[in-house]
């Protein structure tokens, strides 16, 4: 009976390393997805470092906006966005245009890699919870 | 021997070719229809026009006149290619914003949204604060007439486009003869390079008068 012990925590210490990696390969393969609709929709404003444009064009990297309001994200990224928004401080006020075309897994992309980019740090968000967050946008 | 000796001559005429091409700096082309009369040829010109700048002030041709100058066509909510062309003007504005008879000029082709007030906000936002580039608008007619007739791009209205309107992303060097010396892609930072040499090369060329 004893001798199945280490076999078994062999195994499953096995399992959950191949989660965890299945895991980041996921996020891997949708941050460069994410890096490929960025460059063709979002780089002209937020630019390739991803600091925006004087007070025009509000910065991605390091945004304590993106860091305190994951679930807007998706509905921005979509919708766009219009009004006062302050970012790290700084007012901005110029209509962010909306992308209405996008699929929930290219939205998804997108909302993982600005999350990752540039020194940026948040979790994998899968395509399920964008769906949800895209049903609640206003 | 023989053949050596032809290499030689070969290899020294290239040199001479080299020398002396590189002593003749390029001389800018001047675009635009001609009118070639008896003795002179006549090159098209900017014509007359009145706008307002981000102050409110009016500019008019004879504000340009005198100055080597950049203008383009753009509008503030314009979510597609201006961004760029304003990244890359901010590059020009950089290297010759300080200096003497240099100017830039930005001209909204969407004037009814950006009125004096809209033009002056995004010019602090950009960070522009020196006078040398101006931001300007007025009526939209005389603005497209402008762009066409005057600077020979193309400027519309077009419901389909992005933001409204269709427009070339051109940069127009203009001499301080109000005449215009080449078209730039601003959307391409090696184009914009390019045109940074030929101001310096215009700016030669006046100097040497
Ligand atoms: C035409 C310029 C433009 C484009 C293109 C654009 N944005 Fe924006 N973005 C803005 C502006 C302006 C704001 C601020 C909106 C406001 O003031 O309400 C903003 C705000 C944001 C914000 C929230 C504020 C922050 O800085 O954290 C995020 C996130 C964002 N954009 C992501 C994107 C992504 C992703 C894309 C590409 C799908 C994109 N943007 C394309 C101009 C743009």
């Amino acid at each position: 009976m004893k001798g199945y012990r280490p076999v078994l925590f062999i195994i499953s210490a096995f399992i959950l390393f191949q989660c965890t990696d299945a895991k980041k390969l996921k996020k891997d393969r949708s941050v460069s997805h994410g890096l490929a609709l960025y460059t063709q929709l979002c780089v002209q404003c937020h630019g390739e470092d991803g600091k925006g444009l004087g007070t025009l064009y509000p910065p991605l990297a390091g945004s304590d906006y993106i860091r305190e309001n994951p679930d807007s994200l998706a509905c921005i990224i979509k919708y766009g966005k219009d009004g006062p928004l302050e970012v790290n401080g700084v007012l901005y006020n110029q209509p962010m245009p909306g992308n209405p075309l996008l699929l929930d897994d290219e939205v998804a992309h997108l909302v993982n890699y600005i999350q990752n980019a540039w020194g940026n740090k948040g979790e994998y968000i899968a395509i399920d919870s964008i769906s949800a967050s895209l049903q609640n946008c206003r | 021997m023989r053949h050596t000796l032809k290499y030689n001559g070969l290899a020294l005429f290239l040199l001479l070719a080299l020398v002396i091409s590189c002593g003749n700096p390029k001389k800018l082309p001047v675009m635009g229809p001609k009118t070639v009369l008896e003795s002179d040829t006549l090159y098209h010109t900017i014509p007359d026009f009145e706008l307002k700048n981000q102050d409110g002030q009016i500019v008019s041709v004879g504000d340009m006149k005198g100055k080597i100058f950049v203008t383009d066509f753009f509008f503030t909510t314009c979510p597609s290619i201006c961004p760029i062309m304003k990244t890359q003007m901010l590059r020009v504005n950089e290297k010759f914003g300080s200096v003497q008879d240099f100017g830039i000029y930005s001209i909204s082709i969407d004037p009814r949204h950006d009125t004096v007030e809209v033009l002056k906000e995004y010019s602090e936002r950009l960070g522009v604060e020196n006078e040398s580039w101006q931001f300007l608008t007025g009526d939209l007619d005389s603005i497209l007439d402008l762009a066409q007739k005057g600077f020979l791009v193309s400027a519309a209205e077009d419901s389909t486009a992005p933001g409204g309107y269709i427009h070339s992303g051109a940069f127009i060097l203009v001499d301080k003869d109000l005449r215009i010396r080449g078209y730039y892609d601003g959307t391409k930072e090696s184009k914009v390079d390019e045109l940074m040499k030929d101001i310096a090369i215009l700016q030669k060329e006046y100097e040497g008068v």
